[in-house]
């Protein structure tokens, strides 16, 4: 426990006030991205799939390469991804219940010339759709790569979203077709 | 010590300055015209208590009446509204938005924005000390310090160091200490809500974000994001005493009368009760998606949690837990603070 603080007694108001400010951690405004897709195939299927945390490259098609560990259990899993511009983030899986088809993950390594994001956690959930088929729901919540106050417009919210939604979006339409095609 | 470094509290003063009785009933009578339009039909008794929802996407407040359930307006304030806090009186509501460096007020009786305070950097969490004169604390994320704030002269007057990526704050009042959650450095920092004087920097989970306040128990909460605990801190040796598991990514806390912990686990989509005499979770409730702010109302029979993924707030009960609302609010409710509070004399 420390108790000299450090009291930055002088700054100089107006300057201090005015500088904008860059920081390597997520900033405070969170976005959000929440898509999904019906799929002409039933929920073990679908789950057969998508519940395999290190097997995303077999469906989704902007991720090259996934390099995984821990299998499928909560707290350890990890994987290493290898986007279609061959830069690489790390996600670790927080929550998996297969009973309900469901997973839950977060961004362990930033980079954003791969993502321009600073953190995210997502969410994965197939439905039953009650006529044998499925809906898969996948969302989540980010921050922008650039978390100061003036990031430039590739690393800001825009770009972000757009990154996110891009990388959600295409990944079920792409996992609608394989699922489909699956035996 | 005290000579030397500024002393907030010094002067006395009372809340808003009144008008000339002219200018005076003449609010009055636009005050009265506002109800009128709003409620239909007269005699319609003002609400017991509001709670005021900051809905950062959107960029506006939405103000809910905790006895009728139901949204009664939605003020427009300037974009990002994340952090929150209400006079005891209910008289005013003071907003962070960290995207703009500002700090917003909001007269809770003319639902109106009245000034909209410059002190730069990405204020965050605040917290209000009405002890003597009323002033605002409030942490800024990106500069990793506290400003504290003057509001009647909309100044900053000072800004202290804290650790990394400053969060949730509560001002212990009678104690006179400050304790805010450093969200990038696993601290909590305590300070003299008086002086620029720290007392500890006391080490806590991994993300320590949302933090409330027992005054009763002389405790202060903790919600440690990555790590899914509660930190319980000891305010009299300022000691972690205690650390909780709760759930998946803990964001809001607040404490209820009976003395248990009500945590947002936001990955959880759940709001966990912890009973700080058996340090375990004594009960659990779903609510919406993502849940973000937590607060309790003064007489502890109601919960408010804003669901930030579903842009609504749930309403449940005391200590029963029974869902008694979902309500819809503006696009990405944060609700970070203490947003509860009595609804405004009529002026």
């Amino acid at each position: 426990m420390s108790r000299s603080l450090a009291i930055c007694r002088s700054l100089l108001l107006v300057p201090a006030l005015l500088l904008p400010t860059l920081s390597q951690a997520h900033g405070p405004t969170p976005q959000k991205v929440d898509e999904e897709i019906a799929i002409a195939a039933s929920p073990d299927v679908v789950w057969g799939l998508v519940g395999d945390f290190g097997a995303i490259a077999a469906w989704h098609p902007g991720v090259k390469e996934a390099r995984a560990s821990g299998g499928n259990e909560a707290g350890k899993a990890e994987r290493e991804l290898t986007l279609a511009n061959g830069e690489r983030i790390v996600e670790g899986l927080d929550e998996y219940e297969a009973e309900k088809r469901m997973l839950g993950y977060r961004l362990s390594r930033e980079n954003h010339a791969a993502m321009p994001v600073s953190f995210y956690s997502a969410t994965l959930e197939v439905v039953d759709d009650g006529k044998g088929g499925s809906v898969v729901k996948w969302g989540g919540r980010f921050y922008r790569a650039d978390t100061g106050n003036f990031p430039p417009e590739h690393l800001n919210d825009a770009a972000a979203v757009a990154a996110m939604t891009d990388f959600f979006r295409s990944g079920l339409e792409s996992l609608r077709v394989v699922a489909e095609k699956a035996p | 010590m005290r000579g030397f470094y500024p002393h907030y509290g010094a002067e006395r003063t009372c809340g808003p300055v009144r008008s000339s009785s002219s200018r005076y009933c003449l609010r009055a009578l636009r005050q009265v015209a506002l109800l009128l339009l709003t409620f239909g039909l007269p005699g319609v008794v003002a609400a017991g208590e509001l709670a005021w929802i900051t809905n950062q996407t959107a960029g506006t407040v939405s103000v809910l009446d905790l006895d009728a359930l139901q949204v009664i307006d939605t003020v427009d304030v300037p974009d990002g509204p994340a952090g929150v806090a209400v006079t005891r009186d209910g008289s005013r509501v003071y907003i962070t938005h960290p995207d703009l460096g500002l700090v917003s007020e909001i007269d809770a009786a003319t639902r109106k924005l009245v000034q909209s305070i410059e002190v730069g950097g990405s204020p965050f969490g605040i917290a209000l000390d009405e002890r003597d004169r009323r002033l605002l604390f409030v942490t800024d994320w990106s500069r990793h310090i506290l400003i504290v704030i003057d509001p009647k002269k909309g100044i900053p007057l000072d800004l202290l160091a804290v650790g990394q990526s400053p969060a949730g704050i509560v001002v212990d009042e009678l104690a006179r200490r400050v304790y805010i959650a450093d969200r990038e450095s696993d601290t909590v920092t305590v300070l003299d809500a008086d002086v620029a004087r720290g007392f500890a920097q006391i080490k806590v989970g991994s993300h320590p974000f949302g933090i409330a306040f027992d005054q009763a128990a002389k405790r202060v909460y903790v919600g440690n994001v990555r790590s899914g605990s509660l930190s319980v801190i000891d305010t009299a040796d300022l000691k972690e005493t205690a650390q909780i598991p709760v759930g998946e990514f803990p964001y809001g806390i607040a404490v209820g009368r009976d003395g248990k912990v009500y945590v947002a686990n936001q990955r959880d989509d759940e709001i966990a009760v912890v009973d700080p005499a058996t340090a375990s979770v004594s009960g659990r409730q779903s609510v919406g998606r993502y849940p973000d702010g937590v607060a309790i109302n003064a007489a502890g029979d109601r919960l408010v949690v804003a669901n930030w993924f579903d842009d609504s707030v749930t309403v449940l009960s005391l200590p029963g837990l029974e869902t008694l609302a979902r309500i819809e609010v503006g696009e990405g409710c944060r609700a970070f603070g203490q947003f509860i509070g009595p609804a405004p004399p009529v002026p």
